[in-house]
């Protein structure tokens, strides 16, 4: 086990390197961030030294290099169009993106997966089918499309909770968290229940029957134990989507997080909030992705025991 | 045999068997019509006895089983019968009343060991389920009654496999946990789903001796459902032969095998030589037939080398063979050697 749980971390030190490779390439050929801050009429030489400024005239590698040296001291460089430490920036912003997150995530699973099991042990029944229905149509609906719903429903007719903003408790959160979890509830829903039919079918949970186990026990010991599997590993794509839908649905509902920061950042063509917040998505997706990994292999005896 | 005296001495209900199952249907009820899975099954089971039900695949045999227990899946039901458990018509009871007789008078090891056991827990765990459920055994005392079930079903160093989760286990061993789990609460009746298809010859052999000796230590009776003739006759005092979801044969085992009546044991008993090597029933010609859309006479004319026009118009009434006890439903009972 300790083992795995290393190999896997090495596994994901590597591919974090891989992927500030990518992010400082892919920032780096998106266009020239000096152009956008030295004014049009200005002379050649202030575009030069502007150049020389950020480092920009050294060879790819070396820029690299610099980047990452700063990266890992936590200095994640200055923001071209604020003026301020991209870090101080991220670390004002990262609160209110996490608890948006979290609280999504947490919502994503306390609905998902008690429906899903509940639909597969009453297979073909009224829940199972409407749950089958909001399955179909939560994956079906994209969601800044939900959000703005959201708010013409529950802000604009009903009133009852805000459409923006951040001030003012969790009132404030409900909207952006439904519409973030919108999406990852349907699919967790669909993946326990059909995870759940599956292991309902198999010999160990026919003996668990058979040895008088109560029926509650039978599901919720004998067959989640087993069908949570593959929602565990889906969960860290849920995590995936979670973050990059943020993006979006902070901008909807003018939550001041991380994802719109970086929005901004991209129509400013400020390349280092860019890269920094890119960067930190992908770390925290790894970091996600890690932990669903030992998690499954505790919950795997499989894997525990190899 | 002094165990067994005392438990027919000590029997607590009126009725004349310790199971009796009477005119048992189970009938699924699919997309394609309804599958007669079990058709109308009578038979009975006494205190410490061995009863053989054997068929070729498909014809019912685990189907009658999960209706005894009440375990048929979806779309499944027992649509007719009554099963006597000690007098007492399992049929009638709550699904709380029926807990409590699964896994603590009757239990089943189910057909493939392999799958059957739970991946996620320990295999100490899993014997541990059914005292604790049944027998409220809890801390030192149920550690020392799981170790005392895998030393009865003769894992080696018991003790230290209790934390063994079935990956780990060899097929053989696998096949022994379960014995372990269906017997821990000394169930009166111990129903093996093909005890040995999974093992090799030499496992099998031995983990049968085994099942005799669990069988003179607790007085458990045994059914054994299986392809085999040849466990029949290692094993059984008596034997159903059920072809298509009904019970064609039955009787005495010595009976039956030297006065076989029915055409398809017959053919059964024919290929015997051949099973040995655990092989299905292919070596009687044709199919069995589906269970969507039976014959209308014996189920087993169209198969049948000597078929009359009565086998294909009418179901054979059931005939008494030598002894009491020894049936078969054909028109034409014993002419076929
Ligand atoms: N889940 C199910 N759905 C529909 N039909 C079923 C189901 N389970 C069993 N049946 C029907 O019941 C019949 C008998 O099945 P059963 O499992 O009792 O056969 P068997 O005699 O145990 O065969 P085998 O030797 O292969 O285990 C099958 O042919 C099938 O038509
Ligand atoms: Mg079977």
């Amino acid at each position: 086990m300790s083992r795995y749980i290393i190999k896997r971390s090495i596994h994901a030190v590597i591919t974090l390197f891989v992927v500030s490779i990518v992010v400082f390439m892919i920032v780096r050929l998106s266009g020239d961030p000096v152009l956008l801050l030295v004014p049009d009429e200005a002379p050649a030489e202030d575009y030069e030294e502007m150049r020389k400024l950020l480092r920009l005239d050294e060879h790819i590698t070396v820029q690299y290099v610099i980047w990452m040296r700063q990266v890992l001291t936590g200095d994640l460089g200055e923001s071209t169009t604020q003026r301020l430490p991209v870090a101080t920036l991220i670390i004002e912003r990262f609160p209110a993106t996490l608890q948006l997150t979290a609280l999504a995530f947490a919502f994503t699973l306390l609905i998902g997966l008690p429906i899903g099991v509940y639909a597969a042990a009453h297979r073909g029944g009224a829940l199972d089918f409407l749950a089958r229905g909001f399955a179909v149509f939560g994956q079906a609906t994209p969601n800044f499309w939900m959000g703005i719903v959201f708010i013409m429903i529950f802000a604009v007719w009903l009133g009852w909770l805000p459409a923006a903003g951040r001030e003012g408790g969790i009132k404030f959160l409900i909207l952006p968290a439904v519409t973030i979890g919108w999406f990852p509830v349907a699919g967790v829903m669909r993946l326990t229940r059909s995870s759940m039919l599956e292991v309902l079918n198999s010999e160990y949970v026919k003996l668990a029957r058979v040895k008088g186990v109560r029926e509650s026990l039978v599901l919720w010991k004998h067959a989640f134990k087993n069908a949570a599997l593959p929602v565990l590993t889906y969960s860290a794509l849920i995590i995936v989507f979670m973050v990059r839908g943020s993006v979006i649905v902070e901008t909807v509902f003018a939550w001041p997080g991380v994802g719109r920061l970086v929005l901004e950042a991209v129509y400013n063509r400020d390349f280092p909030i860019v890269q920094a917040v890119v960067l930190l998505f992908a770390t925290f997706f790894i970091t996600a992705n890690l932990m669903v990994d030992i998690t499954y292999a505790y919950l795997n005896p499989k894997i525990r025991y190899s | 045999m002094t165990q067994q005296m005392e438990q027919t001495e000590t029997k607590s209900y009126t009725g004349d068997h310790l199971l009796d199952v009477k005119d048992l249907s189970v009938y699924f009820f699919t997309r394609r019509g309804v599958a007669r899975a079990v058709d109308g099954v009578s038979f009975h089971l006494d205190e410490g006895e061995s009863l053989g039900i054997v068929g070729e695949s498909g014809s019912g045999k685990s189907v009658t089983a999960l209706g005894m227990l009440r375990l048929v899946p979806p779309p499944g039901e027992i649509v007719k019968g009554e099963v006597y458990l000690e007098g007492e018509d399992l049929t009638k009871l709550s699904g709380r009343q029926m807990r409590k007789i699964r896994g603590r008078k009757m239990s089943m090891i189910l057909q493939d060991p392999m799958t059957s056991l739970n991946p996620s827990f320990a295999i100490g765990n899993q014997v541990a389920e059914s005292l604790s459920i049944h027998q409220g055994l809890r801390g030192k005392t149920l550690k020392n009654k799981v170790v005392d079930m895998l030393k009865m079903v003769r894992i080696p160093a018991a003790e230290a496999r209790v934390g063994d989760f079935p990956h780990q286990l060899s097929g053989g061993m696998r096949q022994r946990s379960a014995g372990a789990i269906g017997i821990s609460c000394m169930p009166k009746i111990l129903i093996c789903d093909e005890p040995t298809t999974a093992l090799d010859m030499t496992i099998q052999a031995q983990y049968l001796e085994l099942l005799k000796d669990v069988q003179e230590e607790t007085g458990v009776a045994f059914i054994f459902i299986t392809h085999d003739m040849g466990i029949v006759a290692k094993m059984c005092d008596r034997v159903n032969v059920m072809y298509a979801g009904r019970i064609v044969e039955s009787g005495p085992v010595l009976d039956v095998f030297r006065n076989p009546s029915h055409p398809y044991t017959i053919s059964l008993l024919r290929c015997l030589p051949r099973l040995e090597a655990v092989e299905r029933l292919e070596s009687i010609d044709g199919q069995p037939p589906d269970p969507h859309v039976f014959p209308s006479g014996c189920r087993f004319a169209p198969r049948c080398p000597k078929a009359q026009a009565i086998c294909h118009e009418t179901y054979p009434e059931t005939t008494v063979m030598t002894g009491t006890d020894h049936l078969a439903a054909c028109h034409f009972p014993g002419d076929w050697k």
